[in-house]
């Protein structure tokens, strides 16, 4: 494999809002060609990690570079080089697939062919051909969803980072994702997806990282977390221990 | 640990209650946790209601009273009138409450996404749909007692009728509610099966905002129109159509009259035979609405209904490049995109469209009026420095109206900039496009519309007018930089008071801050139409070439203008960056 190039960057990264502290000294690198997985609590700081990575909130301290570029410093050059896909889809609902992928493309700067032969390819990639002239009012969540993966790939950028890419999709467009992810991640791209569900964590990710009251508490590879405990341990184990099982097993109690 | 044990909700009216009670509370929490100004407001608003009541329930008293002048029984019979009286209230008050009942059904069986979560708890469906029915029934009522009771007391106390027409009026009020609220929770279902809801919601609001506005100017219409004696017999003629001895509402109005005269026997039969009916109405609807809302039959949207396809125009190949296309492409894409991509969502919502309708509304009223008034200024005899000032002004008023109107229009969509982007926000966030490409678009947005406006509205109202090219061309100009500076000063007020947490697009704009966005721009308008007509009036009166006053109030206006459609966006340049980041 060719010389890892780093393409997100976060050094001691701090978000405070207001007396609570969200996000506390996170450190960590994705190299390209690599997917990190970021696994975390409700609560945890995921959300406000990802979108510090995207420049849609600016830290209260510390640095991030994605693609080499200081997000603050050189937003601009940053958010270029980057696709976003967040939690909620949430997209025009006025406008159709088509025209939020051109208008996508516009604000990326393509020019109107490239624009035209991506729309295309994308469309039929995630197979929304059918629906690409209709309203995105009257898509259901799982087209959203697609709708908004594929204009985060309009620019085919180096940096790709989604915020629970897997919810609400039906298996085949879950399958799809991954499949996509991973080709992205092979050509070179580093991928920063958060997730809930630790067998797709365990499966794709090169590298793991937990996240737990603001904190990073732990990273690696799957091997490497294993290490933490009994060399054996599944990703389930070992993020229940990091991140308190004992309040599992109290709910278990409850529910019993 | 115990484990709880659900219990089954087995008495309908308890479970009603429950939801009901419901609520109730979340009305409360509402206003017991809005903020103080907010509760200042309720309270307002209810002594306002309040004085709304007596003041009706007065002027019905004085109005009807008149009924037994001489005077007016050489005009109309006021037997026949009072005899309608009754019938033409209830009749109106159904239409009312059909109308608002299924904008209320709407939201609570399909816009408020809860009926799936009551459905699925332990009680009854009918306890729910009886829940759902009854909330329909008690606001609308409110609200068209509010009309139609202080009337329908007023004629009782005018004509003195006895005290039992006054707790019967009530009664046939609510049978009246319950009519209109069965009715109309069948037609949201059939209406929903075809349309979608949100869609439904949309022009439901388009067409109310469009019919206040329509019925607020309706005195500046009204004032057009010549009407005479048997125009006026026409009207109360058929309006009697509505009294037929077919409809309910009829029988109930004649009941009403009967008891009031004393006539107990009949007038009693007639009411309680207009409840029985209102009530087998309601149970049929309840019956129906929770059947076919159960079977799916209005959960699923079928009738040949088309998908809604935008069509796409496909790119030409090998054409050649117009000079406009070639100048749009002088814009940075971003600015192009964005501003496409807003006039695009605008349109197609018309929730955003009822927003911007009413300055149109009023632009078109005031044209047909100026067009029916024609162009005279002056009169003969005036002396000639008078008739010329009074020229300019009107021809300035022109002006003035146009930048008015497309004021309103500019200030609305500038004050909506931002916000309207709501939660789709990160998509501008996370592109590579810089805040002065956003700020430049969203001025293209509020701009474009405003400038052509008020200089269509000009072009039309000074050729009705026959106003001379100069004073056309003066016009335009003013138009044109006046409301570029209206448009930097609106802007900035759109980018301070930026509101992304909306979910009504009718409340995307703050009140607080849209009030005062509103008061700093109209002080900016009048202060810009003072700066280029005040010297051309001031030299027209001390007998200087006007011309020359119009180049001086150029000189002024112009570079006034420029420096508000630039420096209020500019010096809040910053806090565009930090757009959505609280």
């Amino acid at each position: 494999m060719d010389t890892l190039i780093p393409l997100i960057e976060a050094q001691n990264l701090v978000k405070r809002f207001g007396e609570k502290t969200a996000v506390d000294q996170a450190t960590f690198t994705v190299n390209s060609g690599e997917i990190y997985g970021f696994l975390g609590p409700n609560g945890a700081g995921k959300t406000t990690t990802i979108k510090m990575i995207s420049g849609l909130l600016r830290p209260t301290s510390g640095s991030i570079r994605v693609a080499g570029f200081d997000v603050q410093a050189q937003a601009l050059q940053a958010k270029a080089s980057c696709g976003y896909v967040p939690d909620e889809p949430n997209l025009y609902p006025k406008l159709t697939g088509r025209e939020l992928l051109q208008f996508v493309g516009d604000l990326f700067g393509l020019d109107r062919l490239q624009i035209n032969r991506r729309t295309e390819e994308l469309f039929r990639l995630f197979d929304l051909e059918e629906a690409r002239d209709d309203l995105i009012d009257s898509y259901s969540h799982g087209m959203r969803q697609k709708t908004a993966l594929a204009a985060a790939l309009m620019h085919d950028p180096r940096v790709l980072v989604l915020d629970e890419p897997t919810v609400g999709l039906d298996p085949k467009s879950a399958r799809l994702i991954k499949d996509i992810l991973r080709q992205m991640a092979d050509r070179g791209s580093a991928v920063f997806l958060s997730t809930h569900i630790l067998e797709i964590a365990e499966r794709m990710c090169d590298r793991i990282g937990i996240i737990y009251q603001g904190k990073l508490i732990a990273q690696g590879t799957m091997q490497q977390l294993r290490s933490l405990g009994n060399g054996e341990a599944t990703l389930e184990d070992i993020f229940l221990e990091l991140t308190g099982g004992a309040e599992y097993a109290e709910i278990a109690e409850v529910l019993k | 640990m115990s484990s709880p044990t659900a219990v089954v909700q087995a008495s309908l009216w308890s479970a009603v209650w429950k939801l009901l009670r419901l609520r109730a509370l979340i009305t409360f929490n509402n206003i017991r946790r809005a903020k103080t100004r907010s509760k200042i407001g309720y309270a307002i608003l209810g002594l306002l209601i309040l004085a709304a009541l007596a003041g009706i329930f007065i002027v019905s008293w004085l109005l009807l009273g008149l009924l037994r002048s001489p005077e007016v029984a050489r005009y109309i019979n006021p037997s026949e009138l009072i005899a309608n009286v009754p019938v033409w209230v209830l009749t109106a008050a159904f239409f009312g409450l059909l109308l608002t009942s299924f904008g209320v059904l709407l939201q609570s069986l399909y816009l408020a996404a809860d009926m799936d979560f009551l459905l699925s708890a332990p009680v009854s469906m009918r306890a729910v749909f009886l829940s759902k029915l009854i909330q329909a029934i008690l606001p609308d009522l409110g609200l068209v007692s509010l009309f139609g009771l202080p009337v329908l007391f007023g004629l009782g106390a005018a004509m003195k009728f006895s005290l039992l027409y006054y707790p019967l009026v009530l009664a046939v009020f609510l049978g009246v509610a319950i009519i209109a609220s069965s009715i109309a929770s069948l037609v949201v279902m059939a209406v929903v099966r075809l349309f979608p809801a949100r869609r439904v919601a949309e022009v439901l609001g388009f067409f109310g905002a469009l019919l206040s506005l329509v019925c607020s100017q309706s005195g500046q219409l009204i004032n057009t129109v010549r009407v005479n004696q048997g125009q006026v017999s026409g009207a109360l003629g058929s309006l009697s159509q509505v009294n037929s001895p077919w409809s309910p509402l009829a029988w109930a109005g004649q009941g009403l009259l009967n008891v009031a005269n004393g006539d107990w026997l009949a007038g009693l039969g007639s009411i309680f035979l207009f409840l029985g009916i209102s009530g087998g109405i309601f149970f049929a609807a309840l019956v129906t609405a929770e059947r076919l809302y159960y079977i799916g039959w209005a959960r699923v949207q079928v009738g040949g209904r088309k998908k809604r396809i935008v069509h796409q125009i496909q790119p030409r190949l090998n054409t050649k490049q117009t000079p406009l296309m070639a100048a749009a492409n002088l814009i940075p894409s971003v600015v192009r995109s964005v501003t496409a991509k807003d006039f695009r969502t605008i349109r197609r919502d018309l929730r955003n469209m009822s927003q911007i309708i009413a300055p149109l509304i009023f632009g078109l009223i005031y044209a047909f009026s100026f067009a029916r008034g024609g162009g005279y200024f002056g009169r003969g005899e005036a002396p000639q420095a008078f008739n010329r000032v009074l020229q300019i002004v009107i021809v300035d008023a022109n002006t003035g109206f146009a930048i008015f109107f497309s004021w309103a229009v500019l200030s609305r969509l500038a004050l909506m900039s931002f916000s309207q982007e709501g939660k789709q926000y990160w998509l501008l966030k996370s592109s590579p496009a810089t805040p002065v490409q956003l700020v430049a678009a969203k001025y293209w947005v509020a701009y474009i519309p405003g400038v052509l406006l008020g200089s269509l509205f000009l072009l039309m109202v000074s050729l009705v007018q026959r106003s001379t090219p100069i004073s056309i061309a003066f016009g335009l100009v003013v138009i044109v930089f006046g409301l570029a500076g209206a448009a930097g000063v609106s802007l900035a007020f759109g980018i301070a008071n930026v509101n992304l947490k909306w979910e009504d697009p009718r409340r995307m704009v703050r009140g607080t801050g849209g009030c005062l966005a509103m008061i700093v721009s109209m002080a900016y308008i009048a202060g810009i139409l003072a700066l280029f007509f005040g010297p051309p009036i001031i030299f027209s009166l001390v007998g200087w070439d006007e011309n020359l006053g119009r180049l001086v109030g150029l000189a002024l206006g112009i570079p006034a203008s420029l420096l508000c459609a630039v420096l209020p966006p500019r010096l809040l340049m910053n806090k565009v960056a930090l757009i959505g980041e609280e």
